[in-house]
């Protein structure tokens, strides 16, 4: 008896303080919904926090473990999202669902994104200005030394290097949007002269033919690849830990500068390199944008104009820390600091969208 | 009184939440745009391995579970401190388990780092090992070493209520070997007592999606896993095929859980018309064996935690050292300012959820002793389990729509994790609760004691163990919920899972250890209490135990 009313007391008083806790900290909170799974990303938005706390914002990241999470609930149930990260498919779908605020225009500092950077389309969808590009993705590949003998990795290059290293290679399952780009990569080498074609509509051309030789240079791929392609790495995080554990000898990424910062924090082995896949690095953005529902969008578009000052840039850029390209123009970053930076790879145009479900699609029908 | 209770606790925590769970579920359903389709009926039914990977998965994994649990559970009747071997394995979060039992024994792991070490053959991991990280068997492996453990915790409850030693002794003296008076006296009540747990242990086989997810094959998904993935993509045609799989995930619990029902009566006429075997030696090997795995267990769940605190103190590992690199501790203070409040939320929600969970489930068990319905069996109470989590808490969220904004969430939440832990206590106290000897209550209230106090005093004291044990599951599910505490508490209740599952999802094992140990924690503390609860207090019997001794 004793201990039940120690136990309701306990209770009562933890339950107190959570309400009033809750309570006074409503006033100036933006909610954030990110990614959680990079302790680099975290560390970054817990800097941000800290500065942007100075200011009298107080900004929570609420760590989910897919950004599809926050989504499904903007679209089928409720969300206090103030702030979002997302892209590619995501992006689709709450664009479709009417879901987020036009905030391009009401930010400041929008002239100073970098004016080469393509991001006016994601994953070949205009954006009509309902998202604020954040960072720069580039497909690239991580390797053990000695895999590839080329730095641009040719399907054919692959291919060899399967054979050479049997059940050592493989790429995240698509509909995962780094093994969906891998193929989208392959495509592209073994197309080099065609690329505008997947800038087109998939059903306005003849994509059974066009990408025929991509199924039958997979039928010979495949039982060369890890678990003779009987299974995929679930994730790039994923097969990041297979190529850190010698189960394999690559890995993928979208961040170029990955190849040096999983080394700097013990991730990776010392030594790796890193590949593009085809002649040049499939390349998009990732984005912040205000839902609908915010209930603090005035904030929101605050924070998002601090993650777009050089400051916050350049500390996300550094490969000592997240490494995440800035989309500032280059001549912004001209300070000490700048040396950090790393070029970025060639680049290369995402395909249009609709060539995404397509392939997944196909691909599911014929490995799955 | 029990029964206005009994009724309100069964609208609030099971019509209320499934209802408005299912009503999300049925209106998607009939959907123009993502509800059920021939073509999506079509596509599930014509993915045989899927099918039949998910029914083997489901049986095969919780009749594996029972019988090794009821080969091993002699142990605990003679030596009921071995309970606390258990207490990690139920503690560690399923998804850190099965990571641990990768680090241990997949191609990379320890075991095959000690052969490269001694030997030197394996400059490469190999490839061919029979533990290969994404496969059905794997996934078995890892339910049936989890599920194991739950179901002698539900046992080593049961037999404090069964006079399991006495029954023993008295089929010896009639010339049965123990083994075979184990097996076909003291079994057949056991698997009686069991069907609630394992009615449990198949719903979650069945429709369990983070272990496939890690370890499980992803070209031949489990039905589960594809709902979910499904769930997440946002095409119609993804969308009615979650709605479908859903349907049909439903339809094969229901199938299961109905043969679950005979299975205690199909072993009771199996063991008495078989006809007894000579006995030879193999009564002492079989003890051996079991003795052998007691130990091996022993040791798994110790390597498994060793390897997890590896991981969260090593600066880098690799293939093929034995030991980190280096050993720090800068992830934990990095880490540590920011524990305090998701630990503050965890502690807090399991504490409430697990203590009303009980409460309701004794309130819910008294009713139905009242109504003499003492033997049946209400599945009905587990509904909420079987309801893919996914469209549940989304229904959740429409039903509850602005409530959700006004600082009423915390509560909200609560209350989800109560929705859960509703069921895991009922059933855990179900057996001994239900089959309470009415003897007792006759006798107190012959000598004088009331109804109620002969409730209090006499009845709630002897079910002590069931009931301490019953807190202890309530309290883990309440620490291992995602989806409620992630989706409800709009990101004002972070717990230590949520922050464990978005962590582990950039696939690191290294910090993803550090929040599985911090997972693991709480309910190790809840576990040790409760088995210290049930072996330790020997010498101190309650009145009510000294009263059963005498008569």
């Amino acid at each position: 008896m004793r201990v039940l009313a120690l136990t309701t007391l306990v209770l009562l008083t933890l339950f107190g303080t959570t309400l009033f806790g809750t309570s006074k900290a409503k006033a100036e909170v933006v909610n954030f919904y990110a990614w959680g799974g990079s302790p680099q990303v975290n560390s970054y938005l817990r800097w941000a926090q800290q500065e942007l706390e100075a200011e009298g914002i107080q900004l929570r990241h609420n760590k989910i473990a897919d950004a599809s999470e926050v989504v499904k609930q903007l679209i089928n149930g409720y969300s206090n999202a103030d702030i979002i990260w997302i892209n590619g498919e995501n992006f689709h779908a709450l664009k479709k669902a009417n879901a987020l605020l036009p905030i391009v225009e009401d930010i400041k500092g929008m002239q100073h994104i970098n004016p080469e950077l393509n991001w006016q389309t994601d994953f070949g969808e205009p954006v009509n200005g309902l998202e604020v590009p954040w960072g720069v993705g580039q497909f690239n590949l991580i390797a053990r030394p000695g895999v590839f003998e080329t730095e641009a990795v040719s399907a054919h290059e692959l291919l060899r290097a399967a054979q050479n290293y049997k059940g050592r290679i493989s790429y995240p399952k698509p509909p995962e949007f780094h093994g969906t780009t891998f193929l989208k990569s392959l495509l592209l080498s073994l197309y080099p002269e065609r690329r505008s074609v997947f800038q087109q509509l998939v059903a306005s051309v003849n994509a059974e033919e066009i990408t025929q030789p991509l199924w039958s240079y997979l039928d010979k791929l495949h039982p060369l690849l890890w678990q003779q392609g009987d299974n995929f790495p679930s994730s790039a995080g994923e097969q990041v830990s297979y190529l850190a554990n010698g189960q394999l000898v690559m890995a993928v990424s979208f961040n170029p500068n990955d190849y040096r910062t999983l080394v700097n924090q013990g991730r990776l082995p010392a030594g790796v390199k890193r590949y593009t896949l085809s002649d040049r690095a499939m390349t998009n953005t990732h984005y912040l944008a205000v839902p609908k529902t915010a209930q603090n969008p005035k904030l929101a578009k605050l924070v998002i104009e601090f993650l777009l000052s050089v400051q916050a840039q350049l500390r996300k850029a550094d490969t000592n820390r997240w490494g995440d390209p800035s989309v500032l123009a280059p001549q912004l970053l001209q300070t000490q600091e700048a040396s950090q930076q790393t070029e970025l790879l060639p680049s290369t145009d995402d395909f249009h969208a609709s060539w995404q479900a397509y392939l997944e699609q196909q691909w599911s029908e014929r490995y799955q | 009184m029990v029964r206005a209770l009994s009724v309100a606790i069964k609208f609030a925590f099971i019509v209320l939440p499934v209802g408005g769970g299912l009503m999300l579920l049925l209106l998607s359903s009939f959907s123009a745009e993502s509800g059920i389709t021939n073509n999506a009926v079509y596509t599930i039914l014509s993915e045989r391995a899927t099918l039949v990977s998910t029914l083997l998965v489901a049986v095969v994994a919780p009749l594996m579970a029972c019988y090794l649990t009821l080969w091993l559970a002699p142990g605990l009747l003679k030596r009921p401190r071995l309970q606390q071997l258990l207490s990690p394995v139920l503690s560690v979060p399923h998804v850190a388990f099965a990571v641990g039992l990768m680090l241990l024994f997949s191609p990379s792991g320890w075991l095959i780092r000690v052969v490269e070490g001694i030997t030197g053959l394996l400059p490469f991991p190999p490839q061919g090992w029979p533990l290969p990280e994404k496969s059905v068997i794997t996934v078995i492996v890892v339910l049936v070493l989890k599920e194991l453990s739950f179901l002698l915790l539900m046992i080593a409850a049961q037999l404090k209520q069964v006079p399991a030693g006495f029954w023993l002794t008295q089929a010896q003296s009639y010339g049965y070997s123990q083994r075979q008076a184990w097996w076909r006296v003291v079994t057949p009540e056991l698997l009686k007592r069991l069907t609630l747990p394992m009615a449990a242990v198949i719903i979650y086989s069945l429709s369990v999606v983070d272990i496939p997810l890690l370890v499980g094959s992803n070209t031949e998904a489990l039905l589960a896993q594809r709902v979910y993935e499904w769930t997440f993509q946002f095409s119609p045609e993804s969308q009615s095929k979650a709605v479908t799989g859903a349907w049909t995930l439903m339809v094969m619990a229901v199938l299961l859980l109905f043969l679950n029902s005979l299975h205690s009566a199909l072993y009771r006429k199996w063991a008495l018309t078989k006809a007894l075997r000579k006995q030879w030696s193999n009564t002492t090997l079989s003890d051996k064996a079991a003795k052998i795995t007691w130990i091996t267990f022993g040791f798994l769940s110790l390597a498994i935690i060793t390897v997890l605190i590896l991981q969260s103190v090593a600066s880098s590992w690799f293939y093929p050292t034995l030991m980190p690199e280096a050993l720090s501790l800068n992830r934990w203070q990095s880490e540590w300012h920011y524990l305090t409040e998701p630990s503050f939320n965890s502690i807090w929600l399991a504490l409430t959820s697990a203590l009303l969970g009980v409460i309701f489930a004794v309130v819910l068990l008294q009713h139905q002793r009242e109504q003499k319905q003492k033997g049946s069996l209400n599945v009905w109470v587990l509904i909420a389990l079987f309801v893919p989590q996914v469209p549940l808490v989304l229904g959740w969220q429409m039903m509850l729509g602005e409530h959700l904004t006004q600082g009423w969430n915390v509560m909200w939440v609560a209350w989800s994790h109560t929705v859960y832990t509703v069921p895991y206590a009922y059933l855990v106290l179900h057996g001994a609760y239900t089959q309470f000897d009415e003897q007792w209550l006759i006798k107190a209230q012959s000598l004088g004691y009331s109804a109620r106090q002969a409730w209090w005093k006499v009845m709630l004291p002897m079910l002590k163990t069931p009931l301490a044990t019953a807190f202890a599951i309530a309290f883990s599910v309440s620490i291992a919920q995602y989806l409620p505490a992630q989706w409800l508490g709009q990101g004002l209740t972070p717990t230590l899972t949520t922050e464990a599952v978005s962590v582990a999802s950039g696939g690191d094992w290294r910090i993803g250890s550090l929040y599985a140990l911090l997972q693991t924690i709480l309910p190790l503390i809840v576990f040790i209490s409760v088995g210290l609860l049930n072996t330790g207090l020997k010498g101190k019997k309650t009145k009510a135990e000294r009263y059963a001794d005498y008569s």
